[in-house]
């Protein structure tokens, strides 16, 4: 009889441990079950998003980025509940391979503490932000919980006077790589705010500075006065400066009463020149001036017009033709001054007028259009200093009846 | 005796049976840690129904859900791949396969 009792609790003793296998088991099925291809799942609707950025933002060097996360919660990195992560943030880089641990470096900034926002320094220029949820292992979540990847622009911050929205300033007339005379104009574009001289007080408003050879000064303290920083302080729009031939680069910042950027800043893009040799062109003698005669910024014509071409202390010859202080004229047609040391071009843009015509009948169609002379010599090559007037906008209307 | 071998045999096969699925949800752990993200799978027209679902679910249009990859659906591909900062190729990789969930699509089960 005792050997029975025995044997049943054996038996017993057996199932015990069969049920408690089973049970083991069983847990360890639910949890793997839990990942069901070895990838944590996200909960349905879950979503990050960047609360305080959009894209196509400007934002300062230094700037806070708060995390947002919907229907789903933050938790510290090797903490394993379910819906659950921890937070990336990807910066100036593609999704990482949805497939392994999220890399570690300075393009995958990791917040396993369970960091809800950072504060992030970045350098000037463009950039791209990204938010990608981790599990416990910083493996992204399937399907992966992921913000869209924003694009942001970081200017640096300049001083205590703003800028308008909008607000630009650019070369209206020079462009990069231009080949340009030692002597030469250079013409200053602002949109959507007001020149002012410098000390004026009025909103809105501030004054060029035209940087030479030189890069951004501190754009939070009042810009230098130098040979490579150009004040405009009585408010001009243009300036006509002499530089030794080879390559420049040529910036504008606009700046306020006191000489500070504004905030955002305005500045243009930083723009290189070549200044050509003179030596090696057809030298105009002093004061040769061609301009429009009868003609203006701003005057108004019909479609078929006839301009005339003015030429002061020089004389008119036709192309071949190599007389000191002669040339022939090239009317531009909305364009900007071809290479000033090369041979001008010939198209619908630049007209020749190589017989020595000092008049034209054109064409124009309907609207405004910018027009300007430049001369050239024998060769259709800018003399040296080469004599072009300042491009005027006339406005086409149609031919009377 | 014979009872007692009965029901251990018993056991053991249960438990054997318990433990046998965790063995291959390994396997294919390691399957997904080891896949070219940037291979593009062969999708069959329910497959390529899947992902033109998934894509119109997140407003980016692939045209009708017609199983076939055209233009309309590769436009809406690419649209998707430059949103979310994926190589935007046009062509539905792995990488494209797991960022939609439709990862069995990915992994070929």
């Amino acid at each position: 009889m005792q050997v029975g009792a025995k044997r049943i609790k054996a038996a017993s003793s057996i199932v015990a441990l069969l049920f408690a296998g089973v049970a083991l088991t069983a847990s360890a099925a639910v949890t793997q079950a839990q990942s069901s291809n070895g990838l944590t799942p996200s909960p349905p609707g879950a979503e990050v998003y960047f609360i305080n950025l959009k894209d196509g933002a400007t934002i300062p060097e230094k700037v806070k980025i708060f995390f947002g996360l919907k229907n789903m919660g933050v938790a510290p990195a090797g903490s394993d509940l379910p819906n659950s992560g921890h937070h990336h943030l990807l910066i100036d880089t593609e999704l990482p391979p949805l497939n392994r641990p999220i890399p570690n470096d300075f393009n995958h900034l990791h917040f396993g503490a369970g960091q809800t926002e950072t504060e992030l320094t970045l350098k000037p220029g463009p950039h791209t932000l990204q938010l990608l949820m981790g599990d416990k292992n910083h493996v992204p979540h399937s399907p992966p919980v992921m913000s869209a990847r924003i694009h942001v622009m970081v200017v640096p911050k300049g001083g205590p006077t703003p800028s308008a929205p909008g607000a630009k300033v650019y070369f209206t007339e020079l462009k990069d790589g231009a080949v340009v005379p030692p002597k030469f104009t250079v013409y200053f574009g602002l949109k959507n705010m007001g020149v002012a001289p410098a000390g004026s007080d009025r909103p809105n408003s501030g004054h060029h500075h035209l940087l030479i050879d030189t890069g951004l000064p501190p754009l939070d303290k009042p810009i230098p006065n130098d040979f490579n920083h150009l004040h405009f302080g009585a408010g001009q729009t243009q300036a006509t400066i002499t530089l030794k031939p080879g390559k420049h680069t040529l910036q504008l910042l606009f700046a306020d009463k006191d000489h500070i950027p504004h905030n955002p800043p305005l500045f243009s893009k930083r723009i290189t020149i070549q200044v050509a040799d003179p030596s090696l062109r057809t030298p105009s003698p002093p004061g040769a001036k061609v301009y429009f005669v009868g003609l203006h910024d701003g005057s108004v014509v019909h479609q078929h017009v006839t301009l005339h071409f003015g030429l002061e202390n020089m004389g008119v010859a036709p192309a071949g033709i190599a007389k000191p202080n002669t040339g022939h004229h090239h009317l531009l047609i909305d364009t900007t001054l071809p290479p000033l040391n090369q041979p001008i071009p010939n198209d619908f843009h630049h007209l020749h007028f190589g017989a020595g015509q000092t008049e034209a009948t054109v064409t124009l169609p309907l609207g405004k259009h910018k027009l300007q002379l430049l001369l050239g010599d024998a060769k259709h090559i800018p003399h040296n200093p080469p004599v072009y007037s300042k491009p005027i906008t006339v406005t086409v209307i149609k031919d009377e009846k | 005796m014979k009872k007692l071998v009965i029901v251990t045999i018993a056991a053991a096969s249960l438990l054997g049976a318990a433990t046998l699925p965790a063995a291959s949800q390994d396997n294919q752990s390691a399957a997904i840690k080891n896949l070219n993200m940037s291979a593009v799978p062969d999708l069959n027209r329910d497959a390529v129904r899947k992902v033109q679902a998934a894509l119109g679910a997140k407003s980016f249009d692939p045209g009708p859900i017609d199983g076939i990859i055209g233009p309309r659906t590769r436009a809406a591909v690419r649209k998707y791949q430059d949103h979310f900062g994926i190589k935007a190729t046009g062509e539905i990789d792995n990488q494209t396969l797991f960022a939609l969930g439709t990862v069995q699509l990915a992994t070929g089960h």
